[in-house]
């Protein structure tokens, strides 16, 4: 297994290689340029080219590509152009915003969609089935942004229990000096019970818009995954022996039915990153994709550059992740790629 | 050919999902036709008029006003026309280049395929919109064009994947040996006998692509990457909308979104009836 493992990351390195490369070409693509914006005003040409110069702007390409592998892999990502602050910083305040939403929502997702796709493959074609469809249905067609905007509405007015926007240390538990970004992790293992709330009531109305996208997917895979092992002979044996249903659906038929569904839940980890884009801009969640889209909009270089590299690391590593646990749930898998 | 035409017609129509789907593909298609007939243009708004903007639905405006001025029903309408042409266009685009892709790699097999598929994990490696952010803002001009070209590239791994796993499997069966032995030419095989056999598969990923376009492109227009905040077009107007949440100004908000998921929701519904004709296994 350790070979396996270490096969994978053997092919992430170049691939990461790769990806970086294509990253880096995109950028230096986009139209514009953010020193002219920067220093329009004094119209000063040595301004312009210092700033070109100390963001790494001038020079034969592949030089700088090269120059810019080398100063990534010692964690320098450059400063970003219209904040006061690198992009190392910036990102290591927003990503973790960012996961912890992902996360949030990918788990909300998985415990409904596998209870709800098990109860609907146990009665297909009850009330609770054909409920179950529609919410599937919904999930991959109403526009992640719009629903959002519709919960907002709804739950987060005044006087409300949810709070909406940007949290931070001082709103979540003033006074206590948090030393990761991870708010809500943090929170809830110094044990402090009232951070944690308040990050619940930040965290709860995006987290549970941004599950819809994978809920949709968890619920019908479970269904059908579950269909197929309900008809097994397995089962069917473990009925004969008189066994309860309860303890056949939970002990027997769920446990294999799950391995399927547990894949298909880290594959949706790329839909659930670009649904995370969308959901931080309604909620002002102070994520990555906020981060993102604002520096796209003003060609911050640095910071695009960084933000699309760790999109993409954190999606390659999860997906190692993934393959993974899906060797450990699964030992079938392991004499397979053996 | 025409047996089989009628025969998953039989088999959609049998489909309750099928039959709304089309209903809702046809309803939007329907608007996108009728559109020169709202009762007001996608930028009216009268010189005269000097109300405070934006207005609630009235027997004049039935969806209200935006801040504009103009008639959130006549935009509405007008919106579906780009909605549509942007899903089309960008499938069409993801077709044009993934499915030679997806044949050649699935029909030539060896080095072609190897780089073509590694071209293709490569780009499934990016979260979807990280990618079509990027491409959108290569662009200088803020149009429909910029999204139309980013979510059709987005949508090339998919198509190329189905298209090499239908040649892959139609390459074996017997007509294909039988042209290949009277010496046809593979560019010919490939084109006029495998690829014609591969249709079915096509036509089902097409479907659920133009629904999953048009939602990504409604999100990338809402981001303010694609055309100026006073088109007429769905994302757009909720991007518009969106200032207004904290007011209670529902009517715009929720036309916009909602023309949206009843269009995406049409697509994929037809998309999977049609899966369930084409595919007897599926049923």
């Amino acid at each position: 297994m350790l070979v396996l493992i270490a096969r994978r990351l053997l092919i992430v390195l170049p691939m990461l290689l790769v990806m970086s490369f294509l990253v880096f070409t995109l950028v230096e693509l986009f139209p514009g340029d953010a020193c002219l914006v920067k220093h329009e005003k004094s119209g000063n040409q040595e301004v312009i080219d210092a700033c070109r110069v100390e963001h790494h702007l001038e020079g034969p390409f592949f030089e700088r590509y090269f120059a810019f592998l080398g100063r990534a892999s010692d964690g320098d990502f450059g400063d970003a152009m219209f904040k006061n602050e690198s992009v190392a910083e910036l990102i290591g305040s927003k990503l973790p915003a960012t996961i912890e939403l992902s996360l949030f929502a990918l788990l909300i997702a998985f415990v409904l969609g596998t209870w709800i796709g098990t109860r609907s493959a146990l009665k297909p074609g009850s009330w609770f089935d054909a409920l179950g469809q529609i919410v599937s249905m919904a999930g991959v067609s109403i526009p992640v942004f719009w629903l959002g905007m519709m919960v907002m509405s709804l739950f987060a007015g005044e006087g409300d229990w949810f709070e909406v926007g940007a949290w931070g240390p001082e709103k979540i538990g003033p006074g206590i000096d948090y030393s990761t970004a991870f708010l809500m992790t943090e929170s809830l293992v110094r044990l402090e019970f009232g951070a944690f709330l308040t990050a619940l009531k930040y965290i709860v109305l995006p987290a549970f818009t941004l599950a819809t996208i994978p809920l949709a997917t968890i619920t019908r895979m479970t269904r059908s995954s579950v269909l197929e092992e309900a008809s097994k002979d397995y089962v069917t044996t473990a009925r004969a022996k008189g066994l309860s249903e309860r303890r056949v659906i939970r002990h027997h038929v769920r446990r294999n039915a799950l391995i399927p569904v547990v894949t298909i839940t880290g594959l949706q980890l790329g839909v659930l990153l670009s649904g995370a884009v969308l959901t931080e801009r309604v909620f002002s969640w102070p994520g990555l994709g906020t981060e993102m889209v604002e520096a796209a909009g003003m060609r911050d270089y640095p910071v695009i550059m960084g933000c699309m590299l760790f999109f993409v690391i954190v999606f390659v590593v999860v997906n190692l992740i993934v393959d993974v646990l899906y060797l450990w749930i699964d030992p079938r898998m392991r004499t397979a790629a053996d | 050919m025409r047996e089989r035409a009628a025969d998953i017609w039989k088999s959609i129509r049998r489909d309750r999902g099928a039959v709304i789907g089309l209903f809702l593909v046809l309803l939007v298609a329907g608007m996108a036709l009728a559109a020169p007939l709202a009762p007001y243009g996608p930028k009216y708004s009268d010189p005269d008029d000097m109300r405070d903007h934006p207005l609630p639905p009235s027997s004049e405006n039935w969806l209200g006003t935006d801040k504009d001025g103009f008639d959130v029903f006549s935009r509405l309408l007008w919106g579906s026309q780009l909605s549509l042409i942007t899903g089309l266009a960008a499938i069409a685009l993801a077709l044009a280049i993934g499915v030679p892709m997806g044949a050649l790699s699935g029909y030539a097999g060896g080095k072609v395929d190897s780089f073509f598929m590694r071209s293709v994990d490569i780009m499934l490696a990016f979260p979807s919109i990280v990618l079509a952010i990027a491409i959108a803002t290569l662009f200088k001009v803020q149009s429909v064009l910029p999204i139309i070209v980013a979510v059709g590239v987005v949508n090339i791994p998919t198509i190329a994947r189905q298209v090499r796993a239908s040649v892959l499997q139609a390459k074996t069966q017997e007509y294909v040996v039988a042209a290949r032995s009277m010496g046809f030419s593979p560019v010919r095989i490939l084109f006029r006998h495998v690829l014609p056999n591969c249709m079915a598969p096509i036509i089902v990923v097409a479907t659920l692509g133009i629904g999953w376009a048009i939602l990504s492109a409604a999100g990338l227009n809402f981001l303010g990457l694609g055309p100026p905040e006073d088109e007429a077009e769905w994302g757009v107007m909720l991007q518009a909308g969106f200032k207004y949440i904290d007011s209670g100004k529902q009517w715009l908000l929720v036309p916009a979104g909602a023309a949206i998921a009843v269009t995406v929701l049409g697509f994929n519904l037809l998309g999977d009836g049609l899966r369930k004709a084409l595919d007897p296994r599926a049923r």
